[in-house]
Formats: C-alpha cells, structure tokens, sequence
C-alpha cells in the first residue's frame, strides 16, 4: 500500500494548500464586502415561494452529501471496483478536510452579519470554505484527471 | 462497453459535472449562504483534493484493491 505513497509528492501538496490559504487571505475582505450588494441585489425583487428561489432550493438540496452517495451507489455497477472505491475514498476525503477546515476558519455566513438579506433555508455549521462547492469542484476535477491524465 | 462508449460517457459526465460545479456556486450566493470568497476557496479546495487523490492517492488505492480482488479470487 505504501510503495507508491510518495513522502515528498505529499508534502508538496501540502505546501501548496498552505499557499492557497495565505493567498486567500488577499482577496478575503474585498470579496466578503462586495458579497453584500451581490446578494442583494440577486434577492432583489425575488418572492420566497417563486419558482427562481424554489428551484435553486431544490437544487441546493440536490447538490448536498447524500445525493452523491446515492449518485455513486447507481454508478457502481458500471464502474470497475477500483474506480468505484477511488472516487468514493476521494469524495470523503475532501468532505473530511473540508468540515475541519471550516472549525479552523469559524467564519460567519452572509445571513449572520447582515440582517437585510433573506436567508433561504436553513445552515448550522460555519460558512468558509463552501461545501458544496468543494464536492463539485472536486467530482468534476477527478473525472478530468482520471479522463485526461489517467496512467 | 466499448472504449469509444466509454470515452463519450465519461465526456458527457465531465461535461454535466463542470456544469453543476458553475451552477453551485451561483445557488449557493443566490440563497444568501454563502459569500464570494467562501466559494472560491471551496473550489480552489475541491480541486487541491482532485489533485491530491489523483496524484498521490490514487495509485495505492488502485494496486490495493486489485491486490485484495486478486487474493479473494
């Protein structure tokens, strides 16, 4: 199992998630402030029981951790048994790193620090960094990889 | 399946899974819970895992289960 783990690959990687948390911090309060019009200005205007913010709603439910087990569980009889059990350690790895780096970073959600926006739904956990946009971008990624640039 | 199936499949599932990662982002701003930077850095995160899992990970994952498919068989 560990003869093709490469010590250095893996702190290379690891110096490098650092490097996208220190730039981060660059773009971090200019992005949070100029969220506050954006969101606005796209709730604008946009009743809770229309169709726009009840089909992003359903999309949002659609996106969430469970659907992509399910998603999996229907794709694995057409997937060999190492893909299949690649992608799915792959998947919860970054749902791991993702829930601790989001206690690391505590930052609040839109809706916690200004009143004026409606918040459609309902989120405990803390905002930074996006879990749903973690999964996706990281489903859409592997299939690259693995279509692209397989060995 | 054949490989030119295969290769098709595999493009249309690249293609719907780029799509929905765009559209995440737009719902997740849309409905107020999440800000600009918070989805950037989850992207910039979903695809450091990609990475990671594609180009450290995935080679023992693979020669694992094969070991362990072979040995059962």
């Amino acid at each position: 199992m560990t003869k093709h783990f490469s010590g250095i690959r893996c702190s290379l990687f690891i110096a490098v998630l650092c490097g996208l948390f220190a730039l981060s911090t660059l773009y971090k309060d200019a992005l949070f402030e100029r969220s506050h019009t954006l969101i606005r200005d796209l709730q604008q205007g946009k009743a809770h029981d229309g169709f726009q913010v009840r089909f992003m709603e359903l999309y949002s439910d659609l996106t969430e951790g469970f659907a992509y087990t399910l998603g999996f569980l229907a794709m694995s009889p057409f997937l060999s048994r190492e893909r299949f059990w690649y992608y799915l350690i792959s998947i919860e790895f970054a749902c791991y790193v993702k829930i601790n780096l989001k206690m690391i970073q505590s930052e609040p959600r839109p809706v916690w620090v200004w009143s004026d926006l409606s918040d459609l739904g309902c989120s405990s956990s803390f905002g930074s960094p996006s879990g749903h946009s973690t999964r996706s971008a990281n489903l859409a990624f592997l299939l690259v990889l693995d279509h692209f640039f397989a060995s | 399946m054949s490989v030119s199936t295969h290769r098709l499949a595999f493009g249309v599932a690249t293609v719907v899974a780029m799509t929905f990662w765009l559209l995440s982002l737009l719902d997740r701003i849309f409905l107020g819970k999440h800000t600009l930077n918070q989805v950037v850095l989850g992207s910039q995160l979903g695809i450091w895992c990609a990475f990671f899992s594609h180009f450290v990970l995935r080679d023992s994952i693979f020669s694992h289960f094969t070991r362990i498919t072979y040995k059962a068989r």
